[in-house]
């Protein structure tokens, strides 16, 4: 390190010494979003991007601020994971702090991914016999796994699911969440925990999810906030809240690399935080002796991982700067989502899920819009994997990509509205979902579909989802189970299905 | 603007071009300085840590940087088609490297402290239960049995010390009857479950682990291997091991991208693996209708990272065939350590801790020429000093308080020579000699001080960071970006890194 030969100590650098600064941000952006955005992007050639909601997408020049870090990485790998990526990654804390209106810097630790965090606080409640969790039909689908592995391992704890049947208004979400027999029943001295979705994932649905943890807290629950689409979609203000905990993803809307997440909490919360997953050495057995803030020390190393995502927001937000700013990106963005929702369903001859975004009431999410798919009522009747999955991979293999899933006997496609997207980019995405949906109704008639393959609803599949490590057979759809080495390039065919379930 | 697109699996070798760097030059340069110039350590920066975070070849970086282009190409094609026959590929390979049956007894985790904490926190622990833990278990395995013992009434915790410098024969005669003692005075229905280091931290020693796990299964006691330092350092068998569970990290000895680390769990052991932490949208509830796989299911994707880690093992293979081997690699770090491990400590006139050898491979303990008095004690501030004046001094190898005495621990790897030693010989006895004069005069606070480190380690000083140039009373302190402080000599970290 130049700075520090012969000088007898170390010192700490900022992530802007760090790295050259970024030679896009000294020229003229383009001047307005849409496909001109695309030259800032990696996607590959004609691909058409409506999915920022699953897994976000990162600048080039975010990219590039990687590469830097991770080279600054392995200049002195002692010295980053010794003193170096410290003080970077308290002010990225501190940014994010400012951000999202959390009132100190130690109410912000950061973790990978918004399951890892939502995980982390489950497990860190001791849980006994008598507790209540309370979850939604529609919580993600690690979060929904994560309650009941809990349920499952800890006796007499109970599950309380919330059904969020979709098209629905925000009225009538809360007065039916206010109907408490979940309350009322709780053995004395048990806790309720609840989780809330911010913006549900399937539907892209904003909740009013501060309503919802006003009713929670009132009533003595504990509200844990899965705001996974949160941040950089919504603005946020957590100190004020009232929420417990909040969860948000910063790889999906805020430009930052995967994985990387921020978990936000309250002092008083901070008491119920024991330990990191995996414990840090600096734990403290809970006592006396243990300062309150022993969990910020643990988040801060407990293990060796590398911190260049959870640094990228530093840049993240610079870039957002440039662009134009939080208020520029999300007019643009929400407008696009509501008139594209439009436009799609009008070329599909279908619905969007809530055509007025009547507001004030319940709607659709603030980037994303639910469009109803032009499959059959008959078709539709009960969930079926292998249709989930053809409806992936004809997209996939038309260049282009938007969620689909399966709801109210139902079949519709989520689709995220981004800087870089543009009104025909829905209608495109329309005329393909046209041929699509009737190749696969066609196909569907004679193939060979297996019976694990249906269920009434997604979430009773999601119960026992599709098993086998890894199957992908060209031939004969009725899935083999096989795995698969990376030397044997095998097609994937009709009814391919993947071990893991991404809703 | 539709066009037809293959969704077809892509094997990594055709994503990586990176490699071709590799075949392209027929004969790597030899072992040793020659081949600096393939890694990315800052000019002049004296690595002889590799022990603790590994180093990344420059191919692996580049490999990597197009791993994650590709990400960024299609991101929906990557997370639900496309990494998943490359990670099943590496799987594959890992497997067939450590000796393991069946590509379904291996996954992969970020790092040895996740997959050594997802393995514990599976067991269903019980009142009675006993967990075996030793006073060198590796900090992060050392507080999360600590941390199960805090929140789950009745679970025992049974500590094995170990006191080097020893040998085998007295650790496993040692072991053997904490083993019978342990097993005679717990609940008789009760699990016994026991982390055996392969090969300690610190001090760095390869331990006669397979015996130790043979003593564990023979009182039909669960064994846990943490084996971290192992996978690239020494030949793995696995299936032949008898441990019920082995973790090793690939980003250390292996020259994979940091972090990521193998869990090896032999069948009889997935009956333990409820769910992945976090609990993969795949996991279905335990049962009859739950298929022996799923835990293999869910740890494929449960919640979004960055796989490029993962899928690097595939390219650092690639690399460590083509520098050599592994078995030149090992022989050669082998050799290294204990010529080197001579050296350093002529050059500061102390000892090797291992003269014989028998439990050095790739890393070496050697006395520091502290005088016995100032070693009374552990003391966090000197650790501290010995760690910030090191890396003043452009090099770093770690130093530790075992047994009464600081140690330096050195790596040997196929980038170092000889002469390294001697270099970091002389800047220790500089080194030492300045800490022993300042500390006299230091206002080091109190509770940097402990009988031991593990002592220490109990309640390791507090506070978010303090980086403090002006008060050297260590009054923790947060610190933003904008503020550059220099680190002084009364530093402390809040994480500890042993």
């Amino acid at each position: 390190m130049q700075k520090n030969e012969g000088k007898g100590f170390i010192e700490p650098v900022t992530l802007d010494d760090v790295l050259k600064p970024n030679q896009l941000f000294r020229h003229h952006r383009a001047s307005k979003f849409g496909h001109e955005f695309l030259q800032y992007y990696s996607f590959k050639k004609g691909f058409l991007n409506l999915n920022n909601g699953s897994f976000g997408a990162l600048p080039k020049a975010i990219t590039e601020a990687y590469n830097e870090l991770t080279a600054w990485q392995e200049d002195n790998t002692d010295y980053y994971y010794r003193i170096g990526f410290i003080p970077p990654l308290i002010g990225v804390r501190e940014q994010l702090a400012k951000l999202v209106g959390a009132s100190d810097v130690d109410e912000i630790v950061m973790v990978a991914s918004t399951s890892t965090g939502m995980g982390l606080v489950l497990r860190n409640f001791l849980w006994k016999s008598g507790d209540i969790i309370i979850r939604c039909n529609t919580t993600y689908g690690t979060v929904y796994k994560t309650i009941q592995y809990i349920h499952d391992t800890t006796p007499g704890v109970e599950i309380s699911q919330f059904e969020l049947l979709f098209p629905t208004t925000h009225q009538a979400v809360l007065e039916s969440r206010a109907g408490k027999n979940t309350l009322t029943n709780a053995p004395q001295g048990s806790k309720i925990v609840a989780v809330i979705g911010s913006i549900v994932a399937n539907p892209g649905a904003s909740m009013p999810w501060k309503e919802m943890v006003k009713i929670s807290k009132d009533a003595g629950v504990w509200a844990i906030v899965d705001g996974a689409h949160s941040v950089g979609q919504e603005p946020l203000n957590l100190s004020t809240s009232g929420a417990d905990f909040f969860v948000s993803s910063a790889h999906k809307w805020l430009n930052a690399k995967r994985g990387c997440a921020f978990l936000w909490f309250s002092k008083k919360s901070r008491d119920i935080m024991l330990t990191t997953i995996p414990t840090s050495a600096s734990y403290v057995s809970p006592g006396p002796e243990r300062p309150p803030t022993n969990i910020i020390s643990q988040f801060q190393y407990n293990g060796t991982i590398d911190y260049t995502p959870y640094l990228s927001v530093h840049f993240a937000l610079q870039w957002r700067e440039w662009i134009g700013g939080e208020a520029a990106i999300q007019e643009y963005c929400n407008k696009l989502a509501r008139e594209g929702g439009r436009r799609l369903a009008e070329t599909m001859s279908t619905q969007v899920m809530d055509p007025e975004w009547r507001a004030g009431a319940f709607g659709d999410g603030l980037f994303q819009v639910n469009v109803v798919l032009p499959f059959s009522k008959e078709f539709s009747a009960t969930y079926d994997a292998s249709v989930s999955t053809a409806l992936r991979n004809k997209l996939l293999s038309q260049n282009m990509f938007a969620v689909t899933f399966y709801h109210r006997q139902l079949w519709w496609t989520r689709v995220s509205a981004q800087i870089w997207n543009e009104i025909s980019d829905f209608e495109a995405l329309g005329r393909a979902f046209v041929s699509i949906c009737s190749d696969i109704v066609a196909e569907h008639e004679n193939a060979h579909i297996p019976p694990e393959s249906k269920a009434e609803s997604f979430y009773s599949y999601l119960e026992h989802p599709f098993q086998g490590a890894v199957a992908y057979d060209s031939k004969d759809g009725v899935g083999a189970h096989r795995p698969v080495t990376a030397t044997a390039v095998v097609p994937v065919g009709y009814h391919t299905h993947l071990a893991s379930i991404r809703p | 603007m539709s066009n037809t697109q293959s969704i077809a699996p892509v094997p990594i070798d055709q994503i990586v071009k990176a490699t071709s760097i590799l075949h392209q030059r027929t004969v790597a340069p030899k072992f040793g300085h020659d081949l600096l110039p393939y890694f990315s350590f800052k000019r002049g920066y004296l690595n002889l840590n590799n022990g603790s975070y590994g180093a990344l070849p420059k191919v692996v970086t580049e490999a990597c940087n197009e791993l994650m282009a590709w990400q960024e190409e299609n991101t929906d094609f990557y997370y639900r088609i496309g990494f998943i026959p490359p990670l099943i590929g590496v799987r594959e390979q890992l497997a067939k490297l450590v000796g393991a049956s069946d590509v379904d007894e291996l996954v992969m985790v970020a790092n040895a402290s996740t997959g050594l904490g997802v393995v514990l926190r599976n067991f269903l622990w019980e009142s009675g239960d006993v967990i075996i833990r030793c006073n060198t278990t590796y900090a992060t395995v050392y507080k999360t049995i600590q941390y199960i013992h805090d929140v789950t009434p009745g679970v025992q915790i049974s500590e094995f010390q170990l006191a080097f410098p020893t040998t085998y024969q007295a650790i496993l005669d040692g072991w053997k009857k904490h083993i019978d003692n342990v097993k005679q005075n717990a609940p008789p229905s009760k699990k016994i479950v026991a982390v055996i280091d392969s090969i300690v931290a610190n001090p760095a020693a390869a331990m006669p682990w397979k015996e130790m796990v043979k003593i564990c299964k023979d009182a039909k006691i669960w064994t846990i291997v943490d084996g971290a330092h192992s996978v690239g350092q020494e030949e793995l068998k696995l299936a032949d091991c008898g441990a019920d569970f082995f973790v090793s990290n690939c980003h250390k000895w292996l020259n994979s991208k940091r972090g990521v680390a193998f869990l090896w769990m032999p069948k009889e052991s997935q009956k333990i693996m409820l769910t992945t932490i976090p609990t993969s949208a795949s996991y279905v509830t335990p049962g009859p209708d739950r298929p022996d796989t799923n835990i293999v299911s869910q740890f494929q994707y449960n919640g979004t990272i960055d796989y490029t880690t993962y899928l690097s093992v595939h390219v650092a293979l690639q690399w460590r065939e083509w520098v050599g081997g592994e078995a030149a690699i090992h022989a050669y770090c082998n050799n290294l350590a204990k010529a080197g491990g001579k050296l350093i400590a002529e050059t500061m006139n102390t000892q090797v801790m291992d003269p014989d050898g028998e439990f050095t491979k790739a890393m070496v303990n050697v006395t520091l020429p502290f005088p016995s008095d100032f070693q009374a004690q552990y003391d966090a501030s000197v650790g501290t000093a010995l760690s910030n004046k090191l890396l003043a001094q452009n090099m770093y190898a770690v130093t530790y308080y075992h047994n009464n005495i600081w140690w330096t621990r050195v790596s040997a790897q196929i980038w170092n020579e000889l002469d390294d030693f001697k270099i970091l010989g002389n800047a220790l006895v500089t080194i030492c000699s300045e800490i022993v004069t300042e500390h006299k005069n230091a206002n080091v606070p109190g509770n940097c001080k402990a009988a031991s480190f593990e002592s220490y380690l109990q309640q390791p000083i507090k506070g978010a960071v303090a980086l403090d140039l002006d008060n050297a009373l260590g009054a923790p302190k947060p610190v933003t970006t904008t503020k550059v402080v220099p680190v002084g000599y009364h530093t402390q970290l809040a994480s500890i890194r042993p």
